[in-house]
């Protein structure tokens, strides 16, 4: 075999993300309310007694800044696969196939509060899953939650 | 397991990293040991399954496993396909592009947690998750997350008795039944000695909020904490937080107060008017409901070392390391937890859970002080207005209005009609109503939980109030 390269990990000079921007600097914007709304209910709506008077002290940065800074926090991390060093939940495997029940099509914008009219699936999985072992739930159940028995298509 | 051969293999399972065929033997051979089965020697013979478990053919192609899934999945309405108002624990929140695509990276999606030196870059994400809700709190310590909100809240007054070494709670009596369940069997078993009586505060029947006079009575040298929402479980907003707080401190109690963090933009840290120990859920923070796996509950508290010594999960630090200038993140107080003490731990946490921190760094960092103040702003004026339409639809009563944060509370007792068929005939118009809390023993006759966030716009709002005309009429 030939002599491996001794690389392991990307390191980065990435500073702590509350360290990180400048004042103005913004990953998120959010619309003001409708004309409509405003003119109906007005303003400052939280009794004085609740209303926030001090910014929170949260870093001031750009969807482009979090995302390279997120990017390479990722690449810090050796993202381990299919071994375990603690044993529990660690020791499962969450198939590629899994993610993609648990992310799409429908599942993530998805209430539980709507069970049982509105999510056959699950409630049918978890029927299943009780009298049998549905394989569907066997295979999809990765969290290590003891709740998930209710929730057989959640990560 | 059975006491029969192993059948030859052909190849390995795809999910299994150590399955290819020879590698049991060449593993066996190794560590000297002659079977499998002989690994497993302790387990009596007759607790062996005789039977082959009785499960439909397995679906051992991934083409064939998507094909299931999707066919299910199908099966299921969901709320972008409908227009929905419900809440009640998990909510309908905008998630960032940006979230979703750090939350699917490979490194941390995978289940694994490495250590200090591998997942540098994971630690990393984790301490911003608790520096930045920290700012939004006003508090110093934050626990990544445990399962639930219920779960933190129930463990965060397992730390108040063990504070004060008092085992008496107080609770509202209008509590989410899912959530005061949860916090009910973090104070049992009654049988031991460290049980923890569960005493329910009543309400003030005009605002919703806590009865002061009901608390005031119910305090005591034997209460270890009192515990209250801002905003409460029905939406409205404990505006004699301070006071509450006040109370409790004379009688020498802890305050715990479980809060939404997207509210904080517009609502008082709960760390600036005396909450000693703060919980709440972090899916509003740029998780998905994900069908109720977005939850998970953080833990603050501030930096005093009765508090610190008493969580019982992931406390991430940050320490120069012996290269100066430079830093690293590890574990504070590693022993309380299941991970340092594993016998000891009494930590219910997951991997999901660690995700949704990652979700939540990434999105408190795109919002900042400003994208708070305004998701803010838009939930509680989208909800006043909601509640005000629906309120002019004949029948129909808000029972709390102008106290609310992003859920109210909308009776239909003078409607002839339960919540139960109001909802029905509502999603034959493709609207999820708000949830049915009629049943939940808190005296508010057929009444609905309505939420809405962020998400809605005046146009939606409109259409629920044109909707449930028509229904009622």
């Amino acid at each position: 075999m030939s002599r491996l390269p001794n690389f392991h990990a990307a390191k980065w000079d990435e500073p702590v993300v509350m360290e990180m921007g400048r004042p103005g600097g913004r990953g998120q914007v959010f619309p003001a309310p409708e004309s409509e709304v405003t003119n109906s209910v007005g303003n400052d709506l939280i009794p004085s007694a609740m209303a926030r008077k001090d910014r929170p002290e949260l870093p001031e940065i750009t969807e482009f800044e979090a995302q390279r800074h997120y990017l390479h926090l990722s690449q810090m991390t050796l993202g381990m696969m299919g071994v375990s060093l603690f044993g529990t939940c660690t020791m499962k495997y969450n198939s590629k196939t899994s993610e993609y029940a648990t992310c799409a099509p429908s599942l993530p914008r998805f209430t539980p509060t709507s069970i049982p009219t509105r999510c056959r699936a699950c409630s049918a999985s978890f029927t299943t899953s009780i009298a049998s072992f549905d394989p569907c739930r066997a295979w999809t159940s990765s969290s290590s939650r003891p709740e998930a028995a209710l929730m057989p298509l959640t990560r | 397991m059975s006491s029969e051969p192993r059948p030859t293999q052909s190849r390995s399972h795809p999910w299994m990293a150590l399955s290819a065929p020879g590698v049991i033997d060449e593993m066996l051979a190794e560590i000297g040991a002659p079977s499998v089965e002989a690994l497993f020697e302790q387990i009596p013979a007759d607790h062996y399954r005789k039977t082959p478990l009785d499960l439909p053919p397995a679906l051992t192609s991934e083409m064939e496993l998507k094909r299931d899934l999707v066919t299910r999945l199908k099966k299921n309405e969901s709320c972008e396909d409908n227009l929905s108002f419900l809440g009640a624990g998990v909510w309908q929140h905008h998630v960032p592009a940006i979230v979703d695509e750090i939350v699917g990276r490979t490194e941390f999606a995978t289940n694994v947690w490495g250590s200090y030196q591998s997942d540098h870059g994971r630690n990393q994400t984790w301490f911003e998750f608790s520096s930045q809700l920290g700012a939004l709190l006003n508090l110093d310590v934050v626990q990544l997350p445990v399962y639930s909100w219920g779960c933190a809240s129930g463990h965060a007054i397992r730390m108040a008795a063990k504070i004060t070494r008092r085992k008496k709670v107080l609770v509202p009596q209008l509590s989410d039944p899912e959530r005061l369940s949860v916090i009910r069997t973090y104070c049992q078993p009654q049988e031991m000695e460290s049980a923890i009586e569960v005493v329910l505060v009543s309400a003030d029947p005009t605002s919703g909020r806590l009865d002061l006079n009901d608390l005031k009575a119910k305090l005591g040298s034997d209460v270890a904490a009192v515990y209250f929402e801002n905003p409460a479980y029905l939406g409205t907003i404990e505006t004699g937080a301070a006071e509450v707080a006040k109370l409790a401190r004379a009688a020498g109690a802890e305050t715990i107060v479980g809060v939404d963090p997207i509210s904080l933009g517009v609502m008082t840290a709960p760390g600036d008017y005396g909450a000693d120990i703060v919980t709440g859920p972090v899916q509003p923070l740029g998780v998905h409901m994900h069908c109720g796996g977005g939850a998970g509950g953080f833990i603050a508290s501030r930096d005093e070392e009765a508090y610190v010594r008493s969580y019982n999960g992931f406390l991430v630090s940050i320490a120069q390391t012996l290269e100066e200038g430079q830093h690293a993140f590890g574990l504070a107080c590693p022993h309380q937890n299941s991970y340092g003490m594993r016998e000891d731990g009494n930590d219910w946490t997951g991997n999901s859970t660690y995700l949704w921190a990652i979700a939540g760094s990434v999105y408190m960092s795109l919002l900042g002080p400003d994208g708070f103040a305004e998701v803010g702003r838009l939930i509680v004026s989208q909800a006043r207005y909601a509640a005000k339409l629906l309120g002019e639809v004949p029948g129909v009563r808000i029972v709390w209005p102008d106290t609310q944060f992003k859920e109210f509370v909308v009776n239909f007792d003078d409607t002839g009609k339960t919540v139960a068929e109001i909802n029905d005939s509502l999603r034959a118009n493709g609207i999820f109503g708000g949830k049915d809390i009629s049943g939940e023993g808190l005296g508010v006759g057929q009444s609905a939980l309505y939420c809405v966030t962020e998400v809605h716009t005046a146009a939606d709002i409109q259409r629920l109030a044109d909707t449930m005309k028509e229904v009622l009429s």
